[in-house]
């Protein structure tokens, strides 16, 4: 088993093959060798390990993404939107929380996570205009007035600008 | 009065409204009892000058009305900017927001008319963040599809392709036209095709599923097609094998999607860059094919029904394509995948 101690102090105890699917902890265990040391975790909460740790659950035993992985494969996974059934339910969270998976999937270095929250995100972004997104991510318009033109310009053809 | 206390009128009236006088007065005051006309022109006079002060008091205040609407709105804007600071998607690092935009950004279907399906063009006009981060990664604006028979007839040459090529920059292209509705290309749409053709060095996919597409293209005689990897034209008939022959240099085709080929001339003639071609999906598996199977290194096979055929055309004898793994045979309707062979079809 493993121990890791998160942002908020909380300890959490995992097997070693769950913890493993982060690259970034199966690197420290083999730095620090067989010890009952707790793993610190300063960038990760506890609500939010705990998600993690579900999904690393649910996948266990599940063959990591090699690390020299044929490239053209690689941006062709990355390009195909599709997310299984339980990753999808999974994932299904509130923005905050779903913006924390992401940035503790990739602080932990769990590619296939990561690659489950980026997809969720472009899966909201496709199919809608600038406003509609703008209005989703509660994203600000900050063009300056030369922009804005340059912009008119370039979108003057499209009916839903 | 102070300017800041809106509450205040900005003036003392000069009129006094008696009314219960000027009530008596009009019930009394006729015939021999109609008093002087300039006492009542002095009163009028006053009347007319607070009138005066009344309207301007009235614009000073719509005006002050109107300042506070847009300080209100200055407030909310300035609100949901300092909302937007603490916006979750505002903490993820660029690269991360390159990663969703490439997944979001699968294809730019460019004569749609719609934001909606061109994600690049949309994903630019968000905010200066995401236009930075979107024009400086070109791949984002690689992927395009063109149904041509919708091109906006109000603006000839498809300006908004000359924006993603030049976005682009030199990122490798994925072009996809699929079938038309028209047979016949408009000016416009070979003005689209000199476009594709000027850039066919940087063609990584090219597919279109209509002859007078791929005739028109080929016409222009691009040679050079240095990165180009899938050559996908499902419904195409060739008759003879030398039209492929603008592919010889292809050094890095891989994928060939074709219909048939009716003419296969002489093996020592051949130029097309057949032992590259690793996957092939054809709608003929004649004798006429078996050197092309041998020579290819074929990893991946596919053999599919023609729509306008009622069967697959099949050869008479066995035919070896030994580096084979998988072999998928589609009927229109019906697909058998994925049956795996390893030494033999």
């Amino acid at each position: 088993m493993v121990t890791l101690v998160t942002s908020d102090n909380e300890k959490f105890t995992a097997d070693k093959e769950v913890a493993e699917r982060s690259v970034l902890i199966k690197n420290m265990l083999e730095d620090v060798g067989e010890s009952d040391q707790p793993i610190p975790l300063p960038n990760v909460s506890s609500s939010v390990l705990k998600k993690v740790l579900e999904y690393c659950e649910h996948h266990r035993g599940e063959p990591l993404p090699a690390a020299d992985a044929d490239t053209t494969q690689d941006d062709t996974r990355k390009r195909t939107t599709d997310i299984s059934e339980w990753d999808q339910k999974f994932i299904t969270v509130d923005q905050e929380m779903l913006f924390e998976i992401i940035l503790a999937a990739n602080y932990l270095d769990i590619k296939s996570l990561l690659d489950v929250g980026c997809k969720t995100v472009a899966n909201m972004i496709k199919g809608k205009t600038p406003e509609e997104i703008r209005k989703l991510f509660n994203i600000v318009n900050d063009f300056t007035p030369e922009e804005e033109a340059q912009i008119k310009k370039e979108n003057e053809w499209a009916e839903d600008r | 009065m102070s300017a800041s206390n809106p509450r205040q009128a900005n003036f003392q009236l000069r009129t006094n409204m008696d009314w219960e006088e000027i009530r008596r007065r009009l019930r009394s005051e006729y015939g021999s009892g109609v008093q002087s006309e300039a006492e009542i022109s002095g009163v009028l006079a006053d009347v007319d000058k607070d009138l005066e002060d009344c309207d301007a008091e009235f614009r000073r205040l719509q005006s002050r009305i109107i300042a506070l609407q847009n300080q209100r709105k200055r407030l909310e804007e300035y609100k949901i900017s300092l909302r937007f600071l603490r916006s979750p998607i505002r903490r993820l690092p660029n690269e991360i927001i390159l990663r969703i935009f490439d997944s979001a950004c699968e294809m730019n279907e460019l004569t749609s008319k719609k934001l909606q399906t061109m994600p690049a063009l949309a994903i630019s006009s968000i905010c200066s963040r995401w236009r930075a981060l979107a024009q400086s990664y070109p791949d984002l604006w690689s992927r395009i599809r063109l149904q041509l028979w919708t091109t906006p007839r109000h603006l000839p040459g498809l300006p908004i392709l000359d924006i993603y090529l030049h976005f682009s920059k030199q990122s490798p292209l994925t072009l996809e036209i699929p079938s038309m509705g028209s047979e016949e290309l408009q000016a416009d749409h070979l003005e689209v095709c000199a476009k594709l053709v000027a850039c066919s060095h940087r063609w990584k996919k090219f597919s279109t599923e209509k002859s007078i597409i791929y005739d028109t293209v080929m016409a222009q005689n691009p040679r050079n097609f240095p990165v180009l990897e899938q050559l996908l034209i499902p419904c195409i008939f060739f008759y003879k094998e030398t039209t492929l022959n603008h592919f010889q240099h292809a050094s890095n085709l891989k994928v060939l999607r074709l219909c048939y080929i009716k003419n296969w001339e002489d093996m020592q003639q051949r130029k097309f860059p057949w032992r590259q071609i690793t996957e092939l999906d054809v709608a003929q598996c004649e004798d006429v094919m078996k050197p092309i199977f041998e020579m290819c290194n074929l990893r991946e096979l596919r053999f599919r029904q023609y729509y306008g055929e009622s069967t697959v055309k099949l050869c008479s004898r066995p035919i070896t394509a030994p580096s084979v793994q998988k072999l998928t045979l589609t009927l229109r309707q019906t697909s058998y995948p994925e049956r795996e062979r390893n030494r033999s079809i």
